[in-house]
């Protein structure tokens, strides 16, 4: 197992389509690397492969899953709204009377005199005073008059999945419809990886390619966050092009305002729920382990 | 200390009773005035006036000092006295028995040996030493026999003992704990625990205890159960990530290298929270000033 292991990796690892000369070395180096711990075991056969097997390259592709967060609070479940009820009730019960409420109940007490005793009211004070209980009326009309921006938006209602303003308490992904072979798919935006820029430059590339270059998302991190592997169909495969490598990477959508993305390809905003309805289920799988439930 | 500073500075003259001679001027060297500071006296005398042993009388410093004083060795004090007046001319004599040139003797010298008892316009030149042969001789040969490098020496020993003394009390002061801040909050104002302010409300009835324990049993499991889900959650996503790792590893080195490098510019990561409702697009919030009332103590 060990040493089919090794063979493995050496295989893989001398495979770098396109490059395979100038690293050769260098992957002669990482071979003896990656199979040091198991050169007593399978000394020989590690550097034959190495030099003489056929290289299987996988081709290298950065995809961006860019990821709009969350406007509003999600509603409370069951359990929770009978709770924050509960916490409220032993809140008040343990509490003092503040000013207001003192003040409140002084008053009624002067009116329940003035009731009772029935004396003249000009009496009791020539300015007009105000009460407590007006204030507070005051108050709830302010309050009532007030109209906060709606939590389920027209954009909700319609189902528009093209705009942002949708599923306002939720992570909302970009997806976009790619050609891969002859197929029409819709991928997270993915971009083939060129010699000399890291993965992640990849992923931003391709996030720039289908919004645009002013678009302000925050990668988390260098490391790809999950991957992708597949082999192409036998019809195109070949020797040096058995299959690919997706590396998905994250980042946050900081701004809210993307009129300036010109989007040449269909492109959707779904939730993680909706994914299901586009990618297929290996990917899916695949993409679902690094995406949190929101 | 700077006022016995004067002191010596008022004795010395002194042996010379009411000495309105030599000019009632007081130059900056002996500040006669009582009871000013020595911070004046000092630039020009920097090691003078202290260090004069036999002038550590009881009298109390202060206009009151008279001229009858015994001095056994006036004149050594007065050489002490012009030498320490005059540093910046000449260099200290080394034996007491030198005599002083003319030209050496500082003018300001001469000023100090007024009483400074007399606030009296002084006219008349008055003999101040009986070793002063003529009164025209004023300026002259006035024997500086003291040992002024003797005198600096206990001045500056003096100083600094009282530099040493200052800093220790103030190592004192520093070394105290510092005083706790108080914290605004745990302070509960007196008024707030009047018992008019103690709330009535009816007694919670069995049914309802009995309620409220079983919803927060309930809610334990709901969190619980959250809590599990956010944890098995979080353990997927750095599975994923460690496969893709992997995997990155196996293709390139270069780019594995380049994955696991550390992200300078991620944290710290600011964002605002969600609301509970989304902005209002063109709101116009209602003007005003915020005064901040909060007490900033200093430790």
């Amino acid at each position: 197992m060990a040493a089919l292991m090794a063979v493995a990796r050496s295989r893989a690892g001398s495979g770098r389509r396109g490059a395979r000369r100038e690293r050769g070395g260098k992957m002669a180096g990482h071979c003896g690397a990656m199979a040091a711990p198991l050169r007593q075991r399978a000394a020989g056969r590690v550097r034959w492969v190495c030099s003489a097997a056929a290289p299987r390259p996988w081709r290298l592709f950065g995809a961006m899953c860019l990821l709009r967060l969350p406007r509003i609070t999600q509603p409370l479940e069951k359990e929770e709204e009978e709770m924050a009820a509960l916490m409220q009730q032993i809140e008040l019960e343990k509490s003092h009377y503040s000013d207001h409420e003192i003040r409140k109940l002084e008053e009624e007490e002067q009116l329940k005199r003035r009731k009772e005793s029935s004396y003249d009211e000009d009496e009791a004070s020539g300015k007009t005073v105000i009460m407590a209980q007006d204030l507070e009326e005051k108050w709830e009309q302010k309050f009532l008059r007030f109209k906060a921006a709606p939590r389920i938006t027209d954009a909700d209602k319609s189902n528009d999945r093209r705009s942002l303003n949708r599923k306002l308490d939720s992570n909302l992904m970009l997806l976009v419809k790619q050609k891969i072979g002859n197929q029409e798919l819709w991928l997270l935006p993915q971009a083939e990886w060129k010699p000399g820029e890291t993965l992640r430059n990849t992923a931003e590339r391709a996030m720039a390619t289908f919004l645009g270059d002013h678009i302000q998302a925050k990668t988390l991190g260098n490391a790809p966050h999950g991957i992708y592997k597949y082999k192409f169909p036998k019809a195109i495969r070949t020797e040096d092009n058995v299959g690919a490598k997706v590396f998905f990477f994250k980042a946050f959508l900081q701004s809210s305002d993307l009129s300036q993305a010109k989007l040449k390809a269909d492109y959707l905003w779904v939730t993680k729920k909706e994914l299901g309805d586009y990618l297929n289920s290996e990917y899916l799988k695949k993409v679902n382990r690094f995406l949190l439930d929101l | 200390m700077a006022q016995r500073e004067q002191l010596s500075l008022h004795w010395e003259p002194a042996a010379v009773p009411a000495e309105p001679g030599l000019g009632c001027a007081r130059g900056p060297s002996a500040h006669a005035v009582p009871g000013e500071t020595g911070a004046g006296a000092v630039p020009s005398n920097p090691s003078s006036g202290t260090g004069c042993p036999h002038s550590a009388l009881g009298n109390p410093p202060g206009s009151t000092h008279r001229a009858a004083l015994p001095l056994p060795c006036p004149g050594q004090r007065l050489c002490g006295l012009v030498a320490a007046a005059a540093p910046a001319r000449r260099s200290r004599p080394s034996s007491c028995a030198e005599s002083v040139t003319p030209e050496s003797v500082s003018p300001y010298v001469l000023y100090s040996f007024s009483s400074c008892s007399s606030w009296l316009p002084q006219r008349v030149p008055l003999r101040g030493n009986h070793w002063q042969s003529s009164l025209l001789e004023l300026r002259t040969s006035l024997p500086v026999r003291a040992q002024p490098k003797k005198k600096k020496k206990v001045d500056v020993k003096k100083e600094q003992a009282q530099k040493e003394r200052m800093k220790k009390k103030i190592k004192k002061l520093e070394k105290a704990a510092p005083e706790l801040i108080p914290i605004e909050d745990f302070i509960t104002p007196l008024k707030y625990s009047e018992s008019n302010r103690v709330r009535s409300l009816p007694a919670l009835s069995p049914e309802e205890s009995e309620r409220r324990v079983l919803l927060l049993k309930k809610w334990c499991v709901f969190k619980q159960k959250q809590d599990e889900a956010e944890k098995k959650a979080i353990k997927a996503l750095v599975e994923s990530q460690q496969e893709a790792l992997q995997e990155l590893r196996l293709e390139s080195e270069e780019l594995y290298q380049a994955a696991i490098r550390r992200d300078e510019g991620l944290l710290p990561f600011e964002r605002d929270g969600p609301s509970y409702t989304p902005p209002l697009p063109g709101y116009d919030p209602p003007e005003g000033k915020c005064v901040d009332i909060t007490k900033v103590y200093t430790q």
